[in-house]
């Protein structure tokens, strides 16, 4: 009869010993599992437009973007109150494209350290999405792709969810919370 | 010209919207859910694995960066595959097959480069409490020994004595015959047991 754990025993003390050292594991970071959660979304994303044009182009370079912009100058003290300054830069559009629509989401915040998107495209994960600070340092940007449809979201400015003045609609369903809402209508 | 998107816009009630919670589920519940385009499903299942995946990488590729690289394109390319899954094969064996093609590809293309195994720090870290300079010392005489093996005996090494899969599913994994992984099991085995030894009296 063959021993189940196929030769263990036959192990030098030494190689079972450094065995055990080789068995140590770690949970991975929370940027990994973040990045990677980031790159699942997009994958789910991409596999949907192969279905529907064949030939994907860099979603990031073209011009006909749609723009759901909001604009909010925060002014934020000690990371507790925020004073907003709201302007709104321009209509949301809706790219007249196939399948997955292209959207920018800006926020104007030169102040804050932080700022990420939340909604229901993204489980409200405040990790998943984070804006990035654009190069005049007070602009943050972000592009994601979204299929047609309602959307409540909401950005996360350093730890505190701030609605986006310049969405088309308010959320009048979301129990008080400073929620926006997107709607994208396929072409 | 646009071909209609609302058809092909998928409506997916969450598990946890329907009461489950990722923890009660098995890993073939959350890979159905997933593939029904459920993402926080696929998250438990990232959340579940990604420490297995991570440390076989890092044994196999020498760097802990590559290892953390290569888990993320083997999460992905799984989720991408997920249509293609077939739950006669268990979450982990399937995945474990897509981990070990992933590494085999980066060792091709790092080649040049000299693998060197690195243990996880963060690993090693966690477990110095009870660590002694003995201790130090096997991890470099053990990571010295995977590196001098040859790729195919450290994968056989690796999956059958730290990842302890049975002879059939490594064999399913790795697309080798059983006979040969006992083979190189066994080889590996030999070769390391030297090399520690001489790296003692060194």
């Amino acid at each position: 009869m063959r021993d189940p754990r196929d030769g263990n025993r036959e192990l030098s003390p030494r190689l079972r010993a450094a065995i055990q050292v080789l068995k140590e594991s770690s949970a991975p970071d929370a940027t990994w599992r973040a990045e990677l959660l980031r790159r699942v979304d997009g994958s789910n994303v991409d596999v949907i437009q192969i279905a529907t044009r064949p030939a994907p182009r860099r979603w990031s370079l073209r011009p006909s973007m749609a723009i759901a912009a909001g604009l909010v100058c925060a002014l934020l003290g000690a990371g507790t109150s925020a004073a907003l300054l709201l302007s709104r830069r321009s209509e949301p559009r809706v790219a007249a494209e196939s399948g997955v629509l292209p959207v920018r989401f800006q926020l104007v915040a030169p102040d804050a350290g932080q700022v990420s998107l939340v909604g229901d495209f993204n489980r409200w994960d405040p990790v998943a999405l984070p804006l990035r600070r654009s190069a005049d340092g007070r602009t943050w940007e972000l592009e994601v792709r979204l299929r047609p449809g309602r959307y409540s979201y909401s950005f996360v400015v350093d730890g505190r969810l701030a609605r986006d003045p310049a969405a088309p609609q308010e959320a009048g369903d979301d129990y008080g919370s400073p929620n926006s809402v997107l709607l994208l209508r396929g072409s | 010209m646009a071909p209609s998107v609302s058809s092909s816009s998928v409506s997916v009630t969450p598990l946890r919207a329907r009461g489950y919670h990722a923890e009660q589920m098995s890993d073939a519940m959350l890979a159905r859910a997933a593939r029904a385009g459920d993402a926080e499903a696929f998250a438990a299942l990232i959340d579940r694995h990604a420490r297995v995946c991570i440390r076989y990488a890092t044994r196999m590729l020498g760097s802990h960066q590559d290892a953390e690289d290569v888990a993320q394109e083997t999460f992905l390319r799984a989720h991408r595959a997920l249509a293609r899954y077939d739950e006669a094969m268990s979450f982990r064996t399937w995945l474990m097959s897509i981990l070990i093609n992933r590494c085999r590809t980066s060792l091709l293309h790092r080649r040049r480069r000299a693998a060197r195994v690195v243990l996880d720090e963060r690993a090693v870290d966690e477990a110095s409490v009870e660590s002694s300079a003995s201790d130090a010392a096997l991890r470099d005489a053990i990571e010295r020994a995977l590196s001098r093996l040859d790729p195919d005996q450290r994968e056989a090494f690796l999956l059958k004595h730290v990842e302890s899969l049975s002879y059939e599913e490594m064999s399913t994994v790795t697309g080798v015959g059983i006979s040969a992984l006992k083979m190189r099991v066994r080889r590996a085995c030999e070769r390391l047991q030297l090399l520690l030894e001489e790296d003692r009296y060194a």
